[in-house]
């Protein structure tokens, strides 16, 4: 049975266990995974024809892979499930590191203004790694557009791994979630925020 | 200084990623959607070229970041294989070339069916073009054609990977 709340040593336990998970992974070369992401955008632009509907594509992907992905994680981390959405903070901390190894720099839970939302704010990205220099394809403010973001496509695998989580725990919300800085755009820092709207009846 | 507002960090270098390691799924899970996206698009034949030409686009750039040390093919692969996925394969010997049986594909992950392309065809790409690549750069190897013939995700025990010399 899910827990209402999550106490003190079920933190604790995230805390260690997201070491442990990502002990196990099978890994990849993090310049490879940056690497496939810039092909895979650079396929989608000559499918979509320029950089933010190839990049509104990937993130629909994305939401489309991202029941994959948090299908295997759900029964291992079942101990850190908590029906309270402030929690998932600590959900979504675990997961982020045991999927890049990276810890996150600053996540906290805000009730207000509504729709209840988690931010979370990395130091460096990997997604973006080494793409500010790269000459090969052309990302910044004015090429992304408005709407757009290069790591929207990690957004879109969150999104539908978070939803995922969220029904399982029976949580009546809807989430999305949306890459709001990005190191691509000129902001000092990434920055993701997951919002949570209630379910219609 | 307050870090959100230090000046900013700039990018994380590549020199930096090519130490740094993720989990191997977050490609896999997006992997799915990409080979039916190319197959919706350009045909069975089109998407197998395409996948290729994501894994050779991968190459061209990790290449000036990672050269291999070993100075002959076998090794070569078994090196790129090493530090691109943390495993390693086995080889076959063939008159015209070798096979590389690969019994840990990162790309063919249990559950995956995929009836039309040897799924991984992607590594054909990144592969060829990574060897390719040295041989044109004076090491003392050929260059070669990588092709998917077994593939895990088609039902086949494990995948294998034709390498003919050119």
């Amino acid at each position: 049975m899910v827990k209402e709340k999550l106490g003190f040593a079920d933190r604790m336990i995230a805390k260690v266990g997201k070491h442990w998970l990502w002990w196990r992974a099978r890994k990849t070369n993090g310049l490879l995974l940056n690497l496939a992401i810039r092909e895979t955008v650079r396929r989608l632009m000559i499918i979509y024809g320029d950089l933010p509907n190839a990049l509104k594509a990937f993130n629909e992907m994305g939401v489309r892979a991202g029941h994959d992905l948090m299908f295997e994680w759900i029964d291992t981390v079942k101990r850190m499930l908590a029906k309270r959405t402030s929690d998932l903070t600590v959900v979504v901390e675990a997961a982020w590191y045991s999927f890049l190894g990276q810890h996150i720099e600053e996540i906290y839970y805000e009730a207000k203004p509504e729709p209840e939302h988690i931010v979370w704010r990395l130091d460096k990205c990997i997604i973006c790694g080494g793409m500010k220099s790269d000459e090969s394809i052309v990302i910044n403010e004015t090429t992304l557009g408005p709407d757009m973001n290069y790591g929207d496509f990690a957004s879109g695998v969150f999104q539908a791994a978070l939803q995922m989580l969220v029904d399982y725990l029976t949580i009546p919300k809807i989430v999305y979630i949306k890459e709001t800085k990005c190191i691509m755009r000129g902001d000092q820092y990434p920055e993701f925020i997951a919002w949570f709207y209630p379910k219609a009846e | 200084m307050e870090f959100w507002t230090r000046p900013a960090q700039g990018e994380l270098s590549r020199l930096e990623l090519i130490d740094m390691k993720v989990h191997n799924t977050l490609f896999t899970t997006f992997y799915v959607q990409i080979v039916s996206l190319m197959k919706e698009k350009y045909g069975v034949e089109g998407a197998k070229d395409a996948l290729r030409e994501i894994g050779e686009g991968v190459a061209t750039t990790m290449w000036k970041y990672r050269k291999p040390k070993a100075q002959s093919l076998k090794p070569m692969i078994e090196e790129i294989v090493e530090f691109s996925f943390y495993y390693s394969v086995e080889f076959r010997d063939l008159d015209v070339g070798l096979v590389i049986v690969d019994k840990n594909c990162p790309i063919c992950w249990e559950g995956v069916v995929e009836k039309d392309i040897p799924y991984c065809c992607i590594i054909d790409g990144f592969l060829e073009k990574y060897v390719s690549t040295a041989s044109d750069e004076g090491y003392p190897i050929p260059r070669i054609q990588s092709r998917a013939v077994k593939s895990k995700a088609t039902g086949d025990p494990h995948c294998e990977h034709l390498i003919t010399i050119l």
